[in-house]
């Protein structure tokens, strides 16, 4: 038994051992913070009461969670006092001084634990004390400053404490510094590193792979307890959870490493020193995931450089084995610190290749289905899906109850109704193979990319994307017509209130109404709206035009404050566009009770000018180019073209080379013929606004018309499409 | 007493202590004795509760020594590459044997290194090997144990120095029963200094016996004999364990006390005779052959 005054004289005796610690935290940490701060209130200029807050926020902010200066102060810290405390661990002489002593070796832990922790936490705490007394005589200290000051504490504290833990633990299963260095790599990388080459392997051989923005972090983030760096830097980070809840977390993980680096350093072998790895249970486990790892990446930087053009996968597998075998002669020379012994473990470096091997294999044909997955109906919590194509001009918005923020429909929707989802998801799962098939042989096909989110019962989240041929009406029907799909679809017509709606515009090409609504009236409008959005069919939405298009202005307002503490309005308009399909029976008689009708004739004046621009031939685009030639063919269009003396259209064969973009005939017609044309011709803007179907518009003629604006002296410019079949012969009179 | 029954230790698989077992009472100085890799190192620091045994079970004062730091109290192991503290003074040494080792007298250390004429504020690392040697066994000593264990300390002390340590020895024995045990692979740095020595060949102890009783029950003898009759009839009576001829001059090493085979060979009438001492190296010669063993090729 180790007396309480022995423990605390064998404190002190420790501590004088590492003065050199001891100072060198004295200097990072009392002197940089407490300067900066004293030098920005210096520098600063006066503010007004309002900016307080913030000036002395950004006073603290070197303190603060987030800090980069503290989270770099932090792992360099814990690594220096974890190997000044335990590094004696690498040195035989030392080992057989320290186990020697009548004293436990949980006591020599807690002792060289203990004042890892202090030599952090009392320069810490003096920088902060010293800070906030700089920031209280100087008269910038608000109350704000302590929660910065102490959230900051508990975040690197306890981030300090998982970091230098761990760094103990890796101390404790090497002999040597330089393998110790290695392995902390090892430690410390091997799950991001996992998951970064998984995710490169998914990203290149799975057609469904979707990047959904932060997949990676999210997998981090659950495997947080892996990786005590991503667990320091950022639990804390964009977590909708209580402060109390990630602290108690943090805590529970905290005491768990440590109790777990307590036992390993209690069962560690005093003749561990000196030898590589001072657990021979570990040399294998660290080799082989190392290899593996090396396997899975040559073999991927191969196929990069080789195979990625063909089918083959020779040198992807060649890759695999080389990684696999560079890596096991580098592993084995330093565990052995023998070189001669590169090849020890000829049996273990063969099973490894080959599995490495069966692993690319595996991911390159996608053995086990990734893109086949469809989780069970049952298992599914909800879905969201995401159509790219059905309302391409719109960006989606929700409320938040203060201020408009995007947001991501593979993110925010959950359908929930199954049933009525799953024989989609089902279609989507076929018509992905089927479309990666077609594009094997080379046949075009049309494409709509669809994104899926399965969020399952066991909390798990899938993501996919789908690339298929069509969107199938029939099934994907009930997922649109479902207020669940349409209250995130159109996030922002559900989410945001009328209070910051502050201006509605009726739009059809030159016809364009600002409503002037009471308060009242934009509430009625919005319900109406809301409605008939509501119980539109996919049927209508797919296959016919809208009729006019609603723009709806939002305003939100917001004051906030740049680096400096100085305010500034950030306040930010909305614009959401809305078409207006037939079917909006109450919406449009509320328009046309207020004068707006989309129909209305157009009223010319004489001075409007008129062009049909054509032809507009779309390039294709597997043909004209190979390597760096270009194709000379060239191909005969059917154009109409003016003749020089009377300005007369005539029809010409005109020859360009192959897969050029075309040039446009503008043709001046006159008023007779621009009423004519005039009734051919749809808003060009209605399609863009419209379903992702096809539309019997001719591709190659365009009509524009440019109308004077009124009390200016400039034109607007709107654009029309005319049916394939439409007759304009009478233009060639 | 420091007791080991049937040690067993292994390095990467490799036998370092096989099967030993052995036994050191208190209050006599013990060596122990083997050539390099013989285990030595190994079995002192598992006695001193840095390395575990495999199997076997060793014992200070009849409880387990390993992670025991009652135990461990009554051991003070001096290794032979001893660790100083960084930057450390030979006070600083004492200070922190102080806060472990609660009976260590720092008076009679700081007295020690006094009359030693080492100094009290230089860093140890500027120290001679001898001086640092001298360092250890005096913390060693004042640590205020039952047990000293000495690794290979007495290399690099000149004579004088090792006369002090016996001394200094000497007199811990007597007042408090303190109990060295040194290791070497040198028999005739332990000869003058210790009561009981243990041989230790390739991780085994080939024998473990008082150098006193050995030194009083084994014995050299000179003679020359008449005649061969005469010859017979004196070795009849006597354990001949080594035999040697030069010319009638034959030199025998007999088992039995002085007085014994004085008397014996006395009574036979030979035409000379004569009792010399055997040094501990003919001793071990001796008792190692008779084991089967070629001392020469086990020890210097």
């Amino acid at each position: 038994m180790t007396s309480r005054s022995s423990f605390f004289k064998l404190l002190k005796e420790d501590l004088r051992q590492r003065l050199w610690t001891i100072i060198l935290a004295a200097i990072v940490f009392v002197l940089p913070v407490p300067i900066y701060i004293a030098m920005e209130i210096s520098s600063s200029r006066g503010f007004g009461t309002g900016m307080l807050d913030h000036f002395a926020i950004r006073l603290a902010e070197p303190m603060s969670y987030n800090s980069a200066w503290m989270i770099m102060v932090t792992i360099c810290g814990a690594f220096i006092c974890a190997v000044s405390g335990f590094g004696y661990l690498f040195s035989k002489k030392k080992v057989d001084f320290f186990h020697s002593l009548p004293v436990k070796r949980e006591t020599l832990f807690a002792v060289r634990y203990i004042n890892g922790v202090l030599i952090y936490l009392v320069p810490y705490v003096v920088m902060a004390l010293v800070s906030i007394l700089i920031i209280t005589v100087t008269g910038n200290m608000r109350a704000v400053v302590f929660f910065v000051v102490l959230k900051g504490l508990a975040v690197h504290l306890l981030g300090y404490l998982a970091i230098y833990t761990t760094f103990i633990l890796c101390v404790t299963f090497v002999g040597n510094f330089v393998v110790f260095c290695a392995v902390s790599g090892w430690v410390f990388g091997i799950t991001p590193i996992v998951l970064l080459i998984y995710n490169w392997f998914e990203e290149q051989f799975f057609n469904t792979y979707t990047y959904m923005g932060d997949a990676l972090n999210e997998r981090l983030h659950s495997l947080r307890f892996l990786c005590p760096e991503y667990f320091y830097i950022y639990s804390w980070n964009g977590r909708e959870v209580g402060v109390a809840f990630v602290l108690l977390q943090e805590l529970a993980f905290v005491a768990v490493l440590t109790v777990i680096t307590l036992l390993v350093y209690k069962a560690r072998p005093s003749d561990g020193a000196g030898k590589a790895i001072a657990f021979p249970i570990l040399k294998p486990v660290i080799r082989i995931s190392v290899e593996l790892l090396a396997g899975a990446l040559i073999g991927m930087l191969f196929h990069e450089a080789a195979d990625r053009s063909y089918g083959v996968p020779g040198w992807m597998i060649f890759g695999a084995i080389l990684g696999v075998v560079i890596c096991h002669m580098l592993i084995q020379s330093i565990f052995y610190f023998d070189v001669r012994k590169c090849f020890a473990d000829k049996t273990s470096l063969g099973v490894v290749a080959v599995v490495a091997v069966a692993f690319v294999l595996v991911m390159r044909y996608d053995t086990f289905g990734y893109d086949k997955y469809l989780p069970k109906e049952k298992k599914l919590e909800s879905v969201a899906i995401d159509i790219t194509g059905l309302d391409t001009y719109r960006n989606n918005y929700k409320y938040d109850g203060s201020y408009m923020n995007y947001t991501d429909e593979v993110y925010e929707m959950e359908l929930t109704d199954i049933d009525a989802v799953y024989p989609y998801l089902e279609s989507l799962v076929a018509d992905n193979e089927y479309y990666w098939k077609l594009r094997e042989r080379g046949a075009a096909t049309t494409v709509t990319r669809v994104e899926v989110t399965y969020r399952l019962e066991n909390g798990k989240t899938v993501y996919r994307e789908y690339r298929v041929p069509e969107i199938r009406e029939n099934l994907f029907a009930p997922v649109f017509e479902s207020m669940e799909y349409k209250e995130v679809h159109y996030s922002d017509v559900y989410s945001v209130p009328e209070n910051i709606l502050e201006s509605i515009t009726a739009v059809h090409a030159m016809n364009t109404q600002l409503m002037n609504l009471s308060t009242g009236e934009r509430t009625e409008f919005m319900a109406i709206v809301r409605r008939e959005l509501a119980a539109q069919s996919l049927k209508e939405k797919l296959n016919t035009l809208p009729v006019a298009v609603l723009n709806l202005q939002f305003v939100s307002y917001r004051v906030q404050y740049d680096s400096d503490g100085m305010p500034y309005d950030n306040s930010r308009v909305y614009k959401v566009e809305l078409p207006v399909y037939p079917s909006f029976t109450e919406t449009l008689a509320f328009l046309a009770e207020r004068g707006f009708y989309p129909d209305e004739e157009y009223e010319w004046t004489g001075k409007e000018l008129m062009r049909i621009e054509f032809p507009e031939v779309v390039q294709k685009e597997d043909a004209g180019y190979m390597g760096d030639v270009w194709s000379t063919e060239s191909v005969e269009v059917t154009e109409y073209v003016l003749t020089g003396d009377n300005n007369k259209l005539v029809e010409a064969q005109i020859e360009y080379p192959k897969d050029w973009d075309y040039g446009y005939n503008v043709i001046p017609v006159d008023e007779e013929d621009y009423k004519r044309l005039y009734e051919l011709c749809t808003w060009e803007e209605l399609y863009y606004y419209g379903g992702v179907s096809d539309y019997d518009r001719h591709e190659n003629y365009r009509v524009s018309l440019d109308v004077p604006r009124e009390g200016y002296n400039v034109y607007e410019t709107y654009y029309f499409t005319i049916p394939e079949d439409a007759d304009i012969s009478f233009l060639l009179d | 007493m420091i007791k080991a029954e049937n040690v067993v230790k292994r390095f990467d698989g490799n036998l370092a202590v096989d099967r030993v077992s052995v036994e050191i009472k208190e209050g006599i100085v013990f060596g122990m004795v083997g050539t390099n890799g013989a285990g030595k190192s190994t079995l002192l620091r598992m006695i001193a509760g840095v390395l575990k045994a495999d199997e076997g079970k060793i014992t200070v004062d009849d409880a387990p020594v390993y992670e025991n730091p009652a135990a461990k109290k009554e051991v003070f192991y001096i290794s032979d590459d001893a660790y100083y503290l960084n930057n450390g003074t030979s006070v600083d040494m004492a200070d922190y044997y102080g806060a472990v080792y609660e009976k260590f007298n720092r008076k009679r250390y700081l007295e020690l290194l006094d009359q030693l004429g080492l100094p009290l504020s230089r860093k140890i690392s500027t120290f001679s090997k001898g001086m640092k040697k001298q360092v250890s066994i005096l913390l060693g000593v004042c640590a205020g144990t039952k047990y000293l264990l000495c690794d290979e300390t007495f290399d690099g002390l000149d004579p004088v120095m090792r006369q002090a340590v016996k001394s200094i020895f000497a007199k811990e024995i007597t007042e408090r029963g303190l109990t060295p045990v040194l290791a070497s692979h040198n028999l005739r740095e332990l000869e003058d200094i210790c009561d009981h020595v243990g041989l230790l060949h390739k991780g085994g102890v080939l024998l473990s016996k008082d150098l006193e009783e050995m030194r009083t029950g084994i014995h050299k003898l000179q003679c020359v004999f008449a005649d061969e009759e005469q010859e017979a009839r004196v070795l009849m009576g006597l354990e001949v364990v080594n035999r040697e001829e030069r010319g009638r001059l034959k030199t025998l090493t007999v088992r039995g006390t002085q007085e014994e085979i004085a008397a014996r060979v006395a009574a036979a009438e030979p035409v000379f005779f004569e009792m010399l001492p055997l040094t501990l190296e003919e001793i071990f010669i001796s008792e190692t052959e008779v084991a089967g063993y070629d001392f020469k090729k086990l020890i210097l």
